[in-house]
């Protein structure tokens, strides 16, 4: 499980980071979706469930998409909105988020048998945030096509630090869950670490 | 996931389809079949040997890969290349990539055509008067063509009224032309329909003699001659001060019709050239394109 969330944390983190120079992304996002996709596959491998196949399947398209998007070199920041653009961005955000609440989901089942209840409801209630706004900054985003040209721009900020804090706030969950793993394998012990 | 947040969830889900399909719909409504001139009205003084440029503007559709190639205006015989201008340097790409005033549906051309005047044409507008242009041909680069109303660009020889033009000056949200007289004379009447498409964003006045001030609406419902001993200032001001509304200015070509020894006609032109209208601007002009002509 250590290597498990190992994968998933350095995955999730590429995909977060973007450092650019001359418009190469040095931390590339395929290879991201890459070890997340390793990650989903591994816990498929533990165990047979819905979330993992759901998480394969979902790493395994944004793997492609980011691919494309990487060969093509479209950033993120080429300003140009057109319908494929915005079709793209929506399911993209979908996807996105999806998969991290599946990651949630799935770190809540791992837990379940190792740590307090107050714990996992706690878990489970970042997870529930996570996801309704996320929905709401997708369903935010979703109407850039028909509101006022002038709001454009504010609301898009707006939506990408919403977002940008969301999996800020996911990706250090992520990393405490990878740290506890670690801990478990030092020392098969009950967990007192904060999640 | 509890049932509650599962409902919640697959409502929200429903609402962003919903809205993306709303949106879909909404930017395929938006499209225009043809590239729409942004028309213009100035006065060209001419000059032997003299050159100029002419700023030609035009809107098309997202995804209208056509480029213009030339103009031909219907009261010349000349066809000119137009010339694209240099690219604006963007921080998000490099500059050779970034085309100035792609928005969501359209795309904004700024392009110009130089005009240099010989004798031959100096001789005509001698002989004949004021060339206006009014109407052109667009040659796009996919040989296909298409006829507009450019506005109205008159080609002339400089000469003095009994009202001429004394300065202007203008701001984001303002713009006035100040004009002197020789001696008194009189208002008779005004010609505003290239205003009543901009009425509700910009307020248009008439100040005389420094004094009395004219509204639109007294303009319009104007009963005698309004007599002018010293001189006028035409006002335009945006009613939403918002620099996105300046190029509704340069859509504006109030005429005065004057007397003083004979009838005369003043036509209060825009000096100030609009460069690249945002997605604001272009958006609104094809709002207003579409009212005047759907």
């Amino acid at each position: 499980m250590t290597n498990i969330y190992k994968r998933l944390y350095a995955g999730f983190l590429l995909v977060l980071l973007d450092i650019n120079l001359e418009r190469i992304d040095m931390l590339p996002d395929p290879l991201g979706y890459w070890l997340i996709l390793i990650g989903f596959m591994m816990l498929s491998k533990k165990e047979k469930s819905l979330d993992h196949k759901i998480g394969c399947v979902i790493s395994g398209l944004m793997l492609t998409y980011s691919i494309y998007q990487y060969i093509a070199n479209i950033g993120a920041g080429s300003g140009h909105l057109t319908m494929l653009s915005y079709l793209s961005t929506v399911v993209t955000m979908i996807l996105s988020a999806s998969l991290c609440f599946i990651t949630y989901r799935v770190s809540i089942r791992n837990y379940r048998y190792r740590v307090k209840q107050a714990r996992i409801k706690k878990l489970m209630k970042e997870a529930d945030q996570y996801i309704i706004i996320n929905a709401l900054a997708i369903l935010a985003f979703s109407t850039v096509m028909i509101v006022p040209a002038n709001f454009i721009l504010g609301m898009t900020i707006t939506i990408a630090i919403v977002v940008f804090v969301l999996q800020v706030r996911f990706i250090l969950t992520l990393k405490r869950i990878k740290k506890q793993w670690i801990t478990w394998a030092i020392s098969p012990q009950t967990i007192d670490l904060e999640v | 996931m509890t049932k509650k947040m599962r409902t919640i969830l697959g409502f929200l889900l429903v609402l962003i389809l919903i809205s993306v399909g709303i949106n879909l719909q909404y930017a395929m409504k938006m499209r225009i079949d043809e590239p729409i001139y942004v028309k213009r009205y100035e006065r060209i003084d001419v000059n032997e040997n003299s050159y100029t440029e002419i700023r030609i503007q035009y809107i098309k559709d997202r995804y209208d890969d056509r480029e213009l190639t030339a103009i031909k205006f219907d009261e010349l015989d000349q066809i000119f290349d137009v010339r694209r201008r240099h690219n604006t340097w963007s921080p998000f790409e490099n500059e050779k990539t970034v085309e100035p005033g792609q928005g969501r549906y359209y795309t904004f051309s700024d392009l110009f055509i130089s005009f240099s005047f010989d004798q031959s044409l100096v001789e005509r507008i001698d002989e004949k008067g004021d060339i206006i242009l009014t109407h052109a041909t667009l040659y796009f680069d996919d040989e296909s063509t298409l006829d507009v109303a450019i506005g109205e660009v008159t080609l002339g020889r400089f000469k003095v009224n009994s009202l001429y033009r004394e300065g202007a000056s203008g701001s984001d949200c303002t713009f006035e032309a100040k004009f002197d007289t020789k001696g008194s004379l009189y208002i008779t009447g005004f010609d505003l329909s290239t205003y009543e498409a901009h009425k509700d964003h910009v307020k248009l006045s008439i100040e005389v003699d420094g004094m009395r001030t004219y509204s639109y609406e007294d303009m319009v419902n104007m009963k005698k001659p309004i007599i002018v001993t010293r001189g006028l200032e035409v006002h335009y001001d945006a009613i939403k001060e918002n620099k996105n509304q300046q190029w509704r200015f340069s859509d504006i070509c109030p005429v005065i019709y004057y007397e003083q020894d004979q009838k005369e006609s003043l036509k209060v032109y825009y000096n100030f050239l609009t460069g690249i209208l945002d997605d604001e601007s272009v958006e609104a002009y094809v709002k207003m394109w579409r009212e005047l002509n759907d």
